[in-house]
């Protein structure tokens, strides 16, 4: 094997084991969410309660999604700041898309189950992750 | 970046931005002018190589993308298996790209094997890439030349990663040439694992899960290593059969 073709293969080897030790790294950390929902949830109920949630934000009726997300700190005015220009772009609610689960915990150990649901809108689509503590409050609410 | 320049705030900013500005827009459009004034055959081979990124990325990959993204399990995916999801990300990226470039460079089958035509090629397609980038940060900067002074040192990385992406296109074109010229389907899958590679690291970067510094720097030395290798590599087989 000529020398250049040696140097050419140890580079190639080279990265490929940094990209791969960086990966494993990745991989043994993880994102700390995972697949699915926790034992106390069951899938077609937090899917049902975080399409409830969506058609009260749609509906534009802050305090009832506010009401939900006290533990969060989540107020009418921030959802209603926020909200106003988002609803105003997507138009009218037409209907729910596909919508998938993930479980995970935050900064205090608590778990929760997060719905990410899309929907559709008059002037497109919008992506919906919503995440419930066990007792049914929000543990989080984005919109995109 | 500031310490060696002896620059601060605006004027560190300022410098940055023109330097940004110089290589997203200078290094393309410069070749460009050079094809036309000086090798006015090789104008082909460069839009062959900007048709390259165009469809494989532009009209293609960005926009599957964007139709994942739209759907619920895609989301999940990219929440749950950050490191899968990189993956992919630098696999489709590598798969359509090289395959754009295979696709676009089997003709020069039945031409003589040339070295500036990959050259020109990649930075063809290397060049639309950054001049996307620079299009998408130049209307911030005129509009608001003050934001240059608030990004301090930022876009001088940002003009130094478009010159190593655009040294590691023209390297992965060479090697696709050469595959293409010489039959040799190996290159093509190393093109492709390189190209995979940098994609990686990129995407890690862009996580935090290397800093951004080292991924620059990193990068850099690669594309300047891998550049070297290959073309001397294929510059000493352009003579056999």
């Amino acid at each position: 094997m000529s020398k250049m073709r040696k140097m050419l293969a140890f580079a190639v080897m080279a990265m490929f084991t940094l990209a791969l030790c960086a990966f494993l790294a990745g991989c043994s950390g993880g994102s700390g969410l995972s697949e699915g929902v926790p034992e106390w949830a069951d899938e077609a109920a937090v899917v049902q309660d975080a399409q409830a949630v969506i058609e009260d934000f749609s509906a534009r009726d802050y305090d009832s999604v506010a009401a939900k997300g006290q533990t969060v700190g989540l107020t009418a005015d921030q959802l209603q700041g926020a909200g106003d220009a988002v609803l105003d772009a997507l138009g009218s609610f037409s209907s729910f898309g596909d919508s998938a689960c993930m479980t995970g915990a935050d900064g205090a150990g608590a778990e929760f189950v997060t719905v990410v649901q899309m929907a559709d809108y008059e002037n497109g689509t919008a992506q919906y992750t919503i995440s419930f503590y066990e007792d049914g409050s929000l543990a989080g609410f984005y919109v995109k | 970046m500031r310490f060696a320049l002896g620059l601060k705030g605006e004027a560190l900013g300022f410098v940055s931005a023109v330097f940004f500005l110089a290589v997203c827009f200078g290094v393309p459009l410069g070749a460009l002018a050079w094809c036309l004034l000086r090798e006015r055959k090789l104008t082909g081979v460069f839009f062959l190589g900007v048709a390259s990124f165009l469809v494989s990325q532009v009209l293609l990959r960005l926009p599957l993308l964007e139709a994942l993204g739209n759907t619920a399990w895609f989301a999940v995916f990219s929440a749950t298996q950050p490191m899968l999801y990189i993956l992919a990300l630098a696999a489709s990226a590598a798969l359509f790209e090289e395959t754009a470039r295979f696709l676009l460079l089997r003709p020069q089958r039945t031409r003589a094997f040339d070295l500036r035509v990959p050259l020109v090629f990649g930075i063809g397609h290397g060049g639309l890439e950054a001049l996307l980038t620079g299009a998408g940060v130049a209307p911030l900067l005129f509009a608001s030349p003050e934001q240059a002074g608030l990004l301090d040192g930022a876009l001088f990385v940002s003009g130094f990663e478009r010159l190593s992406a655009m040294a590691c296109h023209v390297a992965f074109t060479f090697l696709v040439y050469y595959a293409v010229m010489r039959r040799k389907p190996a290159a093509f899958g190393l093109a492709l694992l390189l190209h995979c590679l940098v994609d990686v690291g990129a995407g890690l970067a862009s996580t935090a899960l290397i800093p951004l510094f080292l991924f620059e720097l990193l990068l850099a030395v690669f594309a300047v290593a891998q550049l070297w290798l290959v073309f001397k590599f294929v510059s000493k087989r352009k003579d056999s059969i």
